[in-house]
């Protein structure tokens, strides 16, 4: 069966811009390679997590997958059509079936438009729906979202941060896409609010069966709500696998770091725990280590990790660790 | 050492308002905590909790007006910072008490370097010729693990990365050797390797310098791995306080219970292919919560009934350095775990 999303080999480079003294100098444009060689597919109805810290390339992944960005190389298949290359016009169609849900809900509301407008937008662009028709229809997604009818003409301002990602949720969810992608959507909420907004993607992402590219750097959000994990650290992904195969035994040292560093409530599984805290700061990414990207913060590394880099090893079905020492 | 009847930093009823054209709102309303020298207390609650407000106000910068302290003391060893003067409240700002900020970036001044930043809180306060203070800032540089000291110090912040603006912030903070640290949100902004690497250094540094360090936090993983004691504030009011270990294990608050509740752990029980759902705490904090006449928790809590409405609960000792306000407190008494 084709996956309903495939990525293969995604690169995306940036132009580095120069100051005025670098130019005045002669010197080079240079370039950050955001994203070096990114695979994943994603099933029908599966979230995919793709966990990693600032800088990583995990929302140029995404940003490309949604072509708000055009990818330098590599393929990105959307139910067996490659939209890498496409020009916007064919483009347009196809945005009905892939959505986006930002982190900060403040910034992804117009605030001079009322919600109920921001929510009827794509549906005016991708259906029929007109007048009290299409009214009748926001005014179901408010309520489907968590949120009242009455609320429709009202403006951002008036609403919360959990309130505003709802109404960005019901705006998402409107044309009934194939796909959603989740940009760290719960980052910037508060904890209890971060349950409620998480429990409402999982309850939508059964009725509407929604396939999810779930991009957050909080491990434990992640585990909640994926099946599927992808761990990127320096625009590579390092370990991919099934949730509970990862998180019960991760095989790259990173992704061991990444669990290892997470705060534990319970202090008796504290105290049993392992601490790993890695040494230094993420490199440049537009100098990245040769090799293994990880190697100058790895505390397993050898001589190989500096040259080589590491060949790709299926630990258990499925689960796959760019590593030459896998644990 | 210090006597056990004198804490170092103690918040005596603190109440502070903010006035606007809508009115008056009570951000912090009767806030009490004490901080002993080498101890780590965590205040914990989500945006609106008051939790900045107390730390700032701690401080002595919330700006007047719109905002007022507009009761109770603050005590620095005795010496009630609340009716200082800002001149008298300078002399103590950076060399007895320091803060720091979750956002390194806007916290430091973009056109100056790091030593220059580091040196101004030294050179204020203490005497010392040029050669003295740039050792100094080095040495501070030095204890907040930054490589490379003697070359960092002549670099801008847009130089360094977040974690190590952080590390420079930290610096700032204690190049005088304070004895109280209010860190506010220190490692909200980082990621979760740099958040371990930050925490450790805290601690270390209480260790080693013997600093009591006020840690306002939402994140209660790690509030449970780095502080002796916690306070919880909800709607600008503290509804719980106990030692870390028992307000993780018991909660006393209905409001402690769903926020550890609705936290998703990794060490949770997860059934294959299936996803628990979290425990949600339904509602949001009312705008309102500080100005209710009963408990301002009541409208999330599944617990509160008309009298919760009617009457604001007392902080009631709730067993060993325990408090909690709620009514029901005693339904929530959880045996054994």
């Amino acid at each position: 069966m084709t996956p309903l999303l495939e990525v293969n080999a995604l690169v995306k480079r940036f132009a580095h811009p120069r100051g005025v003294i670098e130019r005045l100098q002669g010197k080079p444009a240079g370039a950050v390679q955001a994203v070096s060689g990114v695979s994943l597919t994603i099933a029908a109805n599966e979230t995919l997590g793709l966990v990693g810290e600032s800088g990583c390339g995990k929302s140029t992944v995404g940003r490309c997958i949604l072509r708000l960005e055009r990818p330098d190389a590599g393929s990105i298949r959307l139910a067996g059509e490659d939209i890498s290359q496409l020009a916007e016009p064919r483009l347009r169609p196809l945005r009905r079936s892939l959505q986006v849900v930002f982190q900060d809900p403040y910034a992804s509301l117009n605030p001079r438009r009322t919600v109920g407008e921001a929510v009827a937008e794509p549906l005016r662009n991708f259906t029929a729906l007109r007048g009290t028709a299409l009214r009748d229809e926001v005014g179901r997604l408010f309520e489907r979202v968590g949120l009242r009818r009455d609320q429709l003409d009202r403006f951002p301002h008036e609403f919360s941060g959990g309130q505003r990602q709802r109404i960005c949720i019901a705006r998402a969810i409107g044309p009934r896409p194939a796909l959603i992608i989740l940009d760290e959507p719960v980052s910037a909420l508060d904890v209890s609010i971060q349950a409620q907004v998480v429990n409402l993607l999982m309850d939508l992402q059964e009725e509407f069966s929604l396939s999810y590219l779930f991009i957050a750097h909080d491990l434990a959000v992640v585990r909640h709500i994926s099946r599927r994990i992808a761990v990127m650290y320096l625009g590579q992904i390092v370990e991919t696998g099934p949730r509970d195969s990862v998180f019960a035994r991760p095989r790259h040292p990173y992704t061991a770091a990444l669990l290892s560093a997470a705060p534990i409530l319970d202090p008796v599984k504290r105290a049993a725990a392992r601490r790993i805290i890695l040494a230094g700061d993420l490199p440049s990414p537009s100098n990245p280590p040769s090799g293994c990207r990880f190697h100058t913060r790895c505390p397993i590394a050898q001589p190989v990790c500096a040259s080589t880099p590491p060949p790709e090893v299926e630990a258990a079905p499925g689960h796959v660790a760019a590593c030459h020492f896998p644990l | 050492m210090m006597s056990v009847a004198a804490p170092l930093l103690e918040i005596d009823g603190l109440s502070v308002e903010f006035r606007s054209r809508e009115g008056t709102v009570r951000a912090v309303d009767d806030v009490s905590l004490t901080l002993n020298a080498g101890e780590i207390v965590a205040l914990v609650g989500e945006s609106g909790s008051g939790k900045s407000v107390t730390s700032l106000a701690a401080m002595r910068l919330i700006p007047d007006p719109p905002g007022r302290i507009v009761g109770g003391r603050i005590l620095l060893d005795g010496l009630n910072l609340a009716s200082l003067d800002e001149r008298a409240m300078r002399r103590v700002r950076g060399k007895d008490m320091a803060m720091i900020f979750q956002d390194p970036m806007s916290s430091l001044n973009p056109v100056l370097t790091v030593g220059q930043q580091i040196g101004e809180a030294i050179r204020l306060h203490e005497a010392g010729g040029d050669d003295a203070v740039r050792a100094r800032i080095i040495d501070m540089l030095q204890i907040v693990r930054i490589p490379q000291a003697d070359m960092r110090i002549d670099q801008y912040p847009h130089q360094l990365s977040g974690g190590m603006r952080q590390r420079i912030m930290i610096a700032m903070a204690l190049s005088c050797r304070p004895r109280v640290l209010i860190a506010d949100e220190p490692t909200t902004a980082l990621d979760v390797t740099i958040q371990a690497q930050i925490l450790a250094l805290l601690r270390d540094l209480r260790e080693r310098l013997g600093t009591a360090i006020l840690l306002i936090t939402h994140d209660l993983g790690v509030v449970a791995e780095n502080a002796d004691r916690v306070i919880v504030l909800y709607g600008g009011r503290k509804v719980e306080e106990a030692p870390v270990e028992a307000l993780i294990q018991n909660p006393r608050h209905p409001y402690t219970r769903g926020l550890i509740g609705s936290m998703p752990h990794l060490d949770s029980v997860l059934t294959a292919d299936t996803r628990a759902r979290l425990v949600e705490i339904r509602g949001s904090v009312p705008p309102d919560a500080g100005s209710l006449p009963g408990c301002g928790f009541a409208a999330r809590c599944d617990l509160a009934d008309e009298h919760c409405r009617a009457h604001r609960p007392p902080l009631t000792e709730v067993g060993p350095g325990r408090r909690s306000a709620c009514w029901k407190h005693d339904q929530l008494e959880r045996a054994g775990t």
